[in-house]
């Protein structure tokens, strides 16, 4: 018996190798497209921008090797560090502000409600309109002469702010302008999160007799904690990133308030034409993402309540 | 004492078309009552009206006496189980027992108290710190019914709750329910598309149809005096065999080998009219060759160890009929058997509505004597 069983198994063991290298290329051929697409979008400019920190380079290529220089350059100056400070305040202005905003509006608008389908549109309608297009919406409506905003003040007797002119509100102006632009997608997100809670838990809850607050705080907000967790992720890494509406509105300045990393490292790339310094601060801006996020990870998911 | 009403109650969701025709009801203190009907025939909507999840467009729901038509739900002082059990996968058990407790203004003691009362009752204890996602699904049941209990409300409302349960589960939770039901003497009523759920556990039940309440009954009753076709046919399993049939003074015709006595002795002289004939299983008896009213084709036989399930044909194959021996009956495909209708048990019913026309009009007694007797 066990004699046959061996003799059965030799024929099986012969085929298993060019059947299993056959599906080991099989494999790697489905995984092709987005290995190429990876390696010519991601993984080589990752590389290359690590490897260029190392050196002292312009835009046509390293010259020398520069080991560390880079960054301690970078770390010790103080441009480096007001554009720290810029980015971390604009991601504080913007990311909870976002959420929150996003939120309530999409508890606004969860229930269903005859027309409720306009309102949803509109407030997810921002997601549609690309960074340059409502940058130049909000250029218009800060400018001192002609904008709204100083229109109304006007009308209501205030003094007349030059909103992106003045350093001590133009990053204030940026984000304000950032949270309308970033609340249309969250708000999507967080009303399909709002969807797909099972209406039973909230009969039951009416049956029970709970409060609105009480069901927000023990049905709603654990029950869309994953999708949160989601968002705030996502707008955590875009607000690190923002680049366009600084482009557009501030250029950076005035005097540096608006220098968020992103914009810092385009300004050393591509007008000071000094790649090594930028590639130091793009890695380090990486690893910074990076850590918020694991960081996240950690913390939130004791927090987070997947079904 | 009445304890739930419901007069004339409607419900539409367009204005027009009325998914709920008016239903009336009286339910008593400590009943069990069964809303029991195919689905989509809107027995869940009439729970949901009661519970106050669904607004009542007509008529009126009173508690105790009280019209409630527009009290929220937790003033109608109920507690409800839903089909999902609609558990809090984020609570422990503990926690989603006694979910909702503190608005009816009871101690911390008190709720505790009574959360490990009916942890106990319904074997959970164990369970507490657990997550519903760590339960399997008897278990999950089990503490949608505790939660139910611990807020000691004395109507308690159930849609479908053994519906996702496999069937060896489902017959012991529905003695389970039952007896917790009588111990604390709770009125319930309970939504099924299940007959046999319906038949074991209600002391009284609704059949519905499309929105329209079609019989209102002790379980027994309706099962012995079904008042139409659709009543006849959803209750009982297997299901009453109910076929065309041509009826004149002379008597019913089955099939052209296959007449009966007519029984409606002063029934209206038409020549001939179109008629539903129905008669249960258990009704068609195995007979000697020389009794028989007709001798028939088998087409199936299932042996289910106490009882047999013979399926045969008269003359239209399409018309398949069922009846219902007791022991074990071995025939082949193809065999031809002779059997005869208990004429005593026959239902006929009109062609167009399935209204009930005739059936031998036997007081219980005799019908248990009978059954005794056979």
């Amino acid at each position: 018996m066990n004699a046959a069983r061996e003799l059965q198994s030799v024929p099986a063991e012969e085929q298993q190798p060019s059947k299993s290298r056959f599906a080991f290329l099989e494999g790697w051929l489905y995984l092709l497209p987005s290995i190429v697409l990876f390696g010519v979008f991601v993984f080589y400019p990752m590389f290359r921008t690590i490897y260029l920190s190392f050196f002292l380079a312009d835009q046509i290529g390293p010259f020398e090797f520069a080991g560390l220089e880079n960054y301690h350059y970078i770390l010790s100056s103080d441009s480096f560090q007001s554009s720290i400070k810029a980015t971390v305040l604009f991601v504080l202005f913007t990311v909870p502000a976002t959420i929150i905003l996003a939120l309530f509006l999409a508890l606004l608008t969860s229930e269903k409600i005859m027309g409720i389908g306009i309102f949803r549109t509109f407030f997810s309608s921002t997601m549609g309109m690309s960074v340059a297009a409502s940058s130049v919406i909000w250029m218009f409506m800060y400018n001192p002469s002609i904008g709204v905003f100083s229109k109304v003040a006007e009308w209501l007797g205030l003094p007349v702010i030059q909103w992106l002119q003045n350093p001590d509100y133009a990053l204030l102006a940026v984000s304000l302008s950032t949270i309308w632009m970033s609340t249309g997608f969250a708000y999507l997100i967080i009303l399909g999160g709002l969807q797909n809670i099972d209406p039973h838990l909230y009969e039951n809850a009416r049956v029970a007799g709970v409060s609105y607050f009480y069901q927000l705080r023990r049905i709603t907000l654990p029950m869309l904690s994953p999708t949160l967790f989601f968002i705030v992720t996502v707008s955590f890494i875009n607000a690190f990133q923002t680049f366009g509406q600084i482009d557009i509105l501030t250029k950076g300045g005035p005097v540096e308030s608006t220098n968020v990393i992103v914009y810092s490292i385009y300004k050393d790339a591509f007008i000071n034409n000094d790649v090594g310094s930028a590639s130091a601060q793009a890695v380090i801006l990486f690893f910074c993402v990076l850590a918020l996020t694991v960081l996240q990870f950690k913390l939130g998911e004791r927090k987070v309540h997947y079904q | 004492m009445t304890h739930v009403e419901l007069a004339g109650l409607k419900k539409s969701y367009d204005g027009k078309k009325n998914v709920i025709e008016q239903v009336d009801l009286k339910l008593e203190q400590g009943e069990f009552f069964v809303l029991v009907g195919p689905s989509g025939c809107g027995k869940s909507t009439i729970l949901r009206m009661i519970a106050g999840l669904e607004p009542i467009t007509d008529g009126s729901l009173f508690v105790n006496g009280t019209r409630m038509n527009h009290a929220p739900p937790n003033k109608r002082n109920l507690s409800m189980v839903f089909q999902n059990y609609a558990l809090y996968p984020h609570l422990n058990v503990e926690q989603n027992i006694m979910f909702g407790l503190h608005t009816k203004k009871i101690s911390r003691e008190e709720q505790q108290h009574r959360c490990a009362e009916a942890a106990e009752m319904l074997g959970l204890a164990d369970y507490l710190k657990r997550k519903p996602r760590e339960l399997s699904g008897g278990q999950r049941q089990r503490v949608a019914l505790a939660r139910a209990i611990v807020t000691q409300s004395p109507l308690c409302l159930m849609d479908e709750p053994l519906s996702n349960l496999d069937a060896k589960l489902r017959a012991r939770m529905r003695s389970e329910i039952r007896q917790i039901q009588r111990k604390l003497g709770i009125t319930m009523i309970y939504v099924t598309h299940d007959q046999t759920e319906a038949m074991t556990m209600a002391d009284r039940m609704m059949i519905l149809h499309e929105g329209q309440a079609m019989q209102i009954g002790k379980p027994l009753e309706i099962y012995n005096h079904p008042a139409n076709a659709f009543t006849a046919t959803f209750i009982g399993s297997p299901a009453m065999n109910v076929m065309d049939a041509k009826i004149n003074p002379a008597g019913i015709h089955l099939s052209p080998q296959c007449t009966l006595p007519n029984p409606m002795k002063s029934s209206n002289k038409e020549a001939s009219k179109q008629i539903l004939f129905g008669i249960r299983p258990e009704h068609i008896l195995f007979s000697a060759p020389e009794q028989a009213d007709a001798v028939v084709e088998v087409v199936n036989t299932e042996i289910l160890g106490t009882e047999t399930l013979i399926t045969f044909i008269m003359d239209d194959p399409k018309k398949q009929w069922i009846a219902r021996w007791n022991g074990q009956w071995q025939f082949s495909v193809g065999d031809q058997i002779p059997i005869r209708f208990d004429m005593d048990s026959i239902h006929l019913f009109s062609k167009d509505k399935g209204r009930l026309l005739w059936t031998s009009n036997e007081d219980e007694p005799n019908q248990t004597a009978r059954e005794v007797l056979r």
